[in-house]
């Protein structure tokens, strides 16, 4: 791991407060439809359709103008499979223009986007900053607090998106698995994912005790979350409940992992604007603080990571996250960790101490009250699990809850903090926020 | 709406209503095959629905939760003998006594399911389509709105 003293990443051990503690705020957000997969048909309902819609959407609920923007960023990774999916023998023609090519299709360049909301009349004339990377929320919403802190932007629109086309999910191997993924991932990208998480999950319950049953009240408990997300996928499109004979007899992708423990791809986008403090105070939204941000990128070992790298890991995320924010676990109120596996979220619940859990414990937790309305409303987003594979969910539930619109899903504890990230605890970004600039 | 030119009848008995004829069984999955699917497949309700009246035993096989297979079938009006998840298709073999048994669906999950459960597979984008997929109005093949083309 590298580290670094100050901006980003925030990798080190030991780097107290954050410079910029609660002196950085977010004053909007934005979120598009959200499809299980677009149509390769309807044009407005693309990738980059969705992105812009949910760009605009995040300006409109700051009360801002686009000409108020002076610092964009995105993530121009691809989100899903390309459309063309030439490697499978599947080649389909491009579309006339802004559609000629695999932007805003299956991934979104900041060019594109920009672009794209100069032709929906909404121009983002004023850029002063503009970051194009090739991060995921997690890391990516740190790197956009820092640089308003850091004064590259007053006012930042930051934006990501997943994306999902017609065809099998992120076949990136291609028909075959060659060299040492033939060993990593014999049965496509996923299967090296879920692997690596199936085996450090048997770790924890060998370690700790439990089986894979014992998720089914978390897995379920998302699914409910994600019921009352009005945007969210199962809420949109499969509004039903699943049961635990659902859970219990679901069919096994990489054992112990299931299909419901799998968050399911969509084709959904997302922003966010942050802003100085100072700014925000007299803006339309109430003002969530950032009051920290940390990531980790963690090389393994060998070809799997250990049940002992991700509890170590985490650990270290949750201390750097508390410290920077200068919290406690006793202060966090909402908590929204990452589930796109539910066999890994309770590395982050143990890590993080959230209501005093601690290793080993979150299984007990889970057969608790962990429902919105209770004393332990758990990842109270339904995050992907509950929602699609956002990873967004976590962050617009967080704001929710904080500025008190979480509706159906509004918590009865106390809700002024909130910390929520993403991906593994291999690699990701958390950031912590506030209604008070500090604790 | 693509349109198919209709088979000819074949002698296999099951070109037709039931009457005297061998039962067959024919297993659904829905997601990417049935018109309800999310995304749409190219099977309609009144294709179904036709194969139950020529006496087929007809129902479904997918991930869908069994609850969420069984209010998709209670939406579309249509009675049908069995639901099940994608990875139970066996369970239908030994529950009913079929002259023949079909799955069909569109990825390669359905193949592994219906080789490995003893049916035979038809996926849906490329299958010649049977003959209870004509249409007795204007004897063509009309496939749901979305086509064949996923």
């Amino acid at each position: 791991m590298t580290s670094s003293a100050g901006g980003f990443p925030r990798y080190a051990e030991g780097m107290g407060l954050w410079e910029h503690r609660g002196k950085v705020a977010v004053v909007g957000y934005g979120y598009s439809d959200i499809d299980r997969r677009w149509d390769g048909v309807s044009m407005d309902r693309t990738l980059g359709a969705f992105q812009l819609a949910a760009m605009q959407n995040a300006i409109a609920d700051a009360g801002l103008t686009a000409a108020d923007i002076d610092g964009f960023m995105c993530s121009e990774a691809m989100a899903g499979d390309s459309w063309a999916q030439e490697d499978r023998g599947d080649p389909r023609p491009y579309f006339d223009p802004p559609y000629d090519s695999e932007d805003g299709l299956s991934l979104t360049s900041a060019d594109w986007l920009i672009a794209g909301m100069e032709r929906e009349g909404t121009p983002l004339s004023n850029l002063q900053y503009i970051d194009r990377n090739q991060l995921a929320i997690g890391q990516e919403t740190g790197k956009a607090a820092q640089a308003v802190g850091d004064g590259q932007a007053n006012v930042l629109l930051m934006t990501y998106n997943m994306g999902n086309v017609p065809g099998r999910y992120k076949l990136e191997e291609g028909i075959y698995s060659e060299g040492g993924r033939k060993w990593s991932a014999p049965w496509g990208w996923m299967t090296s994912a879920m692997m690596q998480h199936a085996f450090v999950f048997m770790q924890y319950c060998t370690k700790y005790g439990g089986s894979h049953d014992d998720l089914a009240p978390f897995v379920l408990n998302q699914r409910r979350n994600g019921l009352l997300t009005p945007w969210g996928y199962y809420a949109q499109h499969e509004p039903y409940q699943i049961t635990l004979e659902d859970y219990l007899t679901q069919r096994y992708i990489c054992w112990p992992n299931g299909l419901l423990d799998s968050d399911r791809p969509v084709n959904h986008a997302f922003a966010m604007i942050f802003t100085t403090a100072e700014r925000a105070r007299d803006m339309k939204q109430k003002p969530i603080y950032v009051l920290s941000h940390v990531q980790a990128s963690h090389p393994t070992r060998s070809t799997m990571a250990t049940l002992e790298d991700h509890e170590e890991w985490t650990d270290s995320l949750a201390r750097r996250l508390y410290e920077g924010a200068g919290a406690k676990p006793e202060d966090l109120d909402i908590f929204n960790p990452y589930d796109g596996f539910a066999l890994f979220t309770q590395s982050y619940l143990e890590a993080f101490q959230w209501h005093g859990v601690k290793r080993g414990e979150s299984f007990d937790f889970y057969a608790g009250d962990i429902r919105v309305e209770g004393p332990h409303p758990f990842n109270s987003s339904g995050g992907n699990l509950g929602c699609g594979r956002t990873r967004t969910a976590m962050y617009t539930d967080s704001i929710e809850q904080l500025r008190g619109t979480a509706g159906a899903r509004q918590v009865n504890v106390r809700a002024e903090t909130a910390a929520m990230g993403q991906v593994t605890p291999g690699g990701n970004g958390h950031i912590f926020l506030s209604v008070h600039p500090e604790i | 709406m693509e349109q198919t030119t209709p088979p000819t009848s074949g002698e296999d008995g099951a070109a037709g209503p039931s009457e005297g004829r061998p039962v067959g069984l024919i297993s659904f999955d829905i997601d990417g095959t049935l018109t309800t699917g999310h995304g749409p497949g190219p099977i309609t309700r009144e294709m179904v629905e036709r194969a139950k009246e020529w006496g087929y035993i007809i129902g479904s096989c997918s991930d869908r939760p069994v609850g969420d297979q069984k209010n998709m079938w209670a939406t579309w009006g249509i009675e049908v003998e069995f639901t099940v998840l994608k990875h139970m298709l066996e369970s239908v073999k030994s529950r009913f006594e079929a002259d023949s048994y079909v799955h069909i669906g569109d990825t390669d999950v359905d193949m592994h399911f219906a080789r490995v459960s003893g049916f035979d597979f038809l996926q849906v984008q490329t299958m010649d389509p049977e003959p209870w997929m004509v249409s007795p109005e204007d004897g063509q093949v009309h496939w749901g709105p979305e086509g064949r083309t996923r």
